[in-house]
């Protein structure tokens, strides 16, 4: 993905984020505000009162919903944290220099086992060359 | 139609009798007056719309031939004809009446009966309007109105709505308040619900993001709110996806997997020639320090994913190995390394604990201490020679799993094997066959009292880290070192052993002495080069003296 669309995709997903909250946000106060305004009686008949009272009801389950949305955003933007924001480095194995060195000991070993072994002499290559001297 | 009827009408009306008298008389009526013909010929043939040509046709036919024969037969003939015609038409007639007169009555019947319906609820309803009136209307109200009205019920009234009471406003105030009521419970229940909804929210992504501080790469789940994490980042060649989620018994978080076992480790064992296991290692993983159970299970998941991975790896490349002597099926992997030993690979994956290590016969109870400190030490030996060489088999496959490394370092490899095929058996095969031929040859060496000096060079012995042993034990080609005295006077003989890995080249004996420098690809050509180098060396040494 170029880094051009993605600016695109990111901005359109940030203006969607901010459209769903400011939607949310607008709703939880304009239906308490409803509330608010249908809660007071005077000068209301019951044929009146009636239709108010569901309303209310209504208004209150609009509320809890606008705030559930709220939540999913915040879900939404959670998950994309954590699934989209690079790692900087990648789980490694825990090894130690002194396991490194056993092993490196514990391979020679078992490489050389029942077999003599000499140290490699510095002088071993200095006495092959002597030879080509002597056929020259 | 009706027009050519009356038409034949005419003919065969003027045709029914030849007699100039009768001609005569119905020139008359024609003269006088037509409806009375029309009548009369109604009365003999019946309706004009039962009359037909062809009928009509044949009529004339058999008259002309009864004209031809004599009156009496025609006038027979005629009033059979007669009556057949009557017979024929009085049938018709009756059937159409019948039909007309039947679908008549039924649909007659239903309008009388619509009508007295109507006139019915008229009656009921004057009657009762009246009953306030009139009592004599009373006796014309149906029975089944009577019992339901009262008479004098229905009047010439308009119905007003309820007045308004007093308690109509307590009503209302309690209604709503009612309803208020109910919304402010309905309010706390949600937040209640919401509330335990965010903690358990934030407990999740707690344990998430612990998860991606641990560098494991997380990825949203289609169809469903959780979020999933791949557990074989490192060293897997499989995807190992698992879905974390929370467990609703005990209210912690687990990973869903989808992984045949619950448990897997490597295990290596060396069998006798009885097949008796002799010496065994199984992989385990080092313990993590982590506070997180969800860590710890996704390091488990890795480690299981880990084993199992490796163990198709070493499947995958037994395939290869045949020509070798490796044998394998779908359970173990049988390595021969010598004619009385075979190293058998396979894949643990009960919890079970089966490492057995040495396996002691009731004679060992009766050796010596000496004997005992060598079986000890053997012991040792096999436990440790397993243990490394599960810990190989676990270093060339992270290698093998590291195919950018291996593909940019050893470009000739890459082009030489296929990248995806493991290389795990075969290094341990080489490195096995090289301690043999050394043996080998210096056991051969000291039958016939030659000394020498045995310096080997292994590439791990100069890696610095974990990766440059990875490298080190995949090297192509090695440098072995000899130094053979053939004698106390003469100079030494020196062997370089290259042996190879990969390409044509498999080992490769260089040898160097004063007065030449040979190359030999087998320790046997090696061996009779020393044995003519020696000989020269005698015959040499018999001309000196």
């Amino acid at each position: 993905m170029s880094s051009d669309s993605f600016q695109r995709q990111l901005v359109q997903r940030t203006n969607t984020l901010n459209s769903s909250i400011d939607n949310a946000t607008l709703t939880i106060l304009s239906r308490f505000q409803d509330i608010l305004d249908i809660a007071i009686n005077e000068g209301k008949d019951k044929y009146t009162v009636a239709p108010e009272v569901y309303q209310i009801e209504c208004h209150t389950v609009s509320m809890v919903r606008a705030v559930e949305q709220l939540l999913d955003v915040s879900r939404q933007i959670k998950s994309y944290w954590l699934t989209n924001s690079l790692s900087t480095s990648f789980p490694t194995v825990d090894y130690s220099e002194p396991d490194l060195e056993k092993v490196k000991r514990t391979l020679t070993k078992l490489q050389n086992h029942l077999l003599e072994v000499s140290l490699i002499e510095p002088e071993a290559s200095e006495t092959t060359e002597a030879p080509t001297v002597s056929d020259t | 139609m009706a027009e050519e009827a009356n038409k034949d009408a005419d003919i065969s009306s003027l045709s029914l009798s030849l007699d100039p008298e009768i001609i005569g008389g119905q020139n008359n009526f024609l003269e006088n007056n037509l409806q009375q013909i029309f009548q009369k010929i109604i009365q003999e043939r019946g309706p004009f719309r039962d009359l037909k040509e062809e009928d009509l046709q044949k009529e004339l036919q058999k008259e002309s031939i009864k004209d031809e024969s004599s009156a009496k037969s025609s006038e027979t003939e005629n009033v059979l004809e007669f009556a057949t015609l009557d017979s024929k038409r009085n049938v018709n007639d009756t059937e159409v009446e019948s039909m007309d007169s039947q679908a008549y009555k039924k649909e007659l019947i239903e309008q009388i009966m619509i009508a007295q319906t109507e006139c019915s609820l008229a009656l009921d309803m004057t009657s009762l309007l009246l009953s306030k009136f009139k009592e004599n209307s009373i006796e014309t109200i149906s029975p089944f109105l009577k019992s339901t009205v009262p008479p004098s019920s229905l009047q010439f009234s308009r119905s007003q709505p309820p007045e308004s009471k007093e308690s109509d406003a307590t009503l209302a105030k309690c209604w709503k308040e009612k309803s208020l009521t109910s919304s402010c419970k309905f309010l706390f229940e949600a937040k209640e619900r919401l509330t335990s909804v965010v903690e358990t929210e934030h407990e999740y992504y707690t344990e998430l993001v612990k998860v991606k501080e641990a560098s494991w790469p997380l990825f949203n789940s289609q169809g469903s709110n959780h979020l999933s994490v791949q557990y074989s980042c490192l060293g897997g060649i499989s995807l190992g996806l698992g879905l974390i989620r929370m467990k609703p018994e005990s209210k912690s978080f687990e990973v869903q997997s989808s992984l045949l076992y619950s448990q897997a480790a490597l295990k290596i064992s060396i069998l006798n020639k009885d097949r008796d296991e002799i010496g065994s290692s199984t992989w385990s993983w080092p313990s993590q320090n982590c506070n997180s159970v969800l860590l710890k299970d996704i390091y488990k998941l890795q480690e299981i994913l880990f084993e199992m991975d490796i163990w198709n790896s070493l499947l995958q490349e037994a395939q290869s190995c045949g020509n070798q002597g490796v044998n394998f099926t779908g359970d173990e992997i049988l390595v021969p390394i010598s004619d009385d030993h075979v190293v058998r690979i396979t894949l643990e994956t009960s919890s079970k604990n089966t490492e057995s290590g040495f396996t002691e016969d009731k004679k060992s109870n009766e050796d010596t201490s000496t004997n005992f400190v060598t079986i000890k030490q053997e012991k040792e030996l096999l436990k440790c020679l397993c243990d490394t060489l599960n810990a190989i088999a676990h270093i060339l496959f992270l290698k093998h799993c590291r195919k950018s490394d291996r593909r940019s370092q050893q470009p000739e490899l890459y082009m030489a094997i296929d990248a995806n095929a493991p290389l795990i058996l075969r290094p341990l095969i080489f490195y096995y066959n090289l301690n043999q031929e050394s043996l080998e040859f210096q056991r051969w060496l000291k039958q016939r009292d030659i000394s020498f000096k045995f310096m080997p060079n292994y590439p791990w012995e100069k890696a610095k880290d974990f990766l440059e042993l990875e490298n080190s034990l995949s090297i192509n080609r090695l440098s072995i070192s000899w130094r053979i005295m053939v004698s106390n006077f003469e100079p030494a003989i020196f062997i370089q052993h290259t042996p190879t890995l990969h390409g044509t080249d498999k080992s490769v004996w260089r040898c160097k002495d004063q007065y030449s420098s040979n190359q030999f690809s087998s320790l046997k050509n090696v061996c009779q080069y020393i044995e003519h180098h020696i000989n020269s060396l005698s015959r040499r040494s018999k001309k000196t003296e």
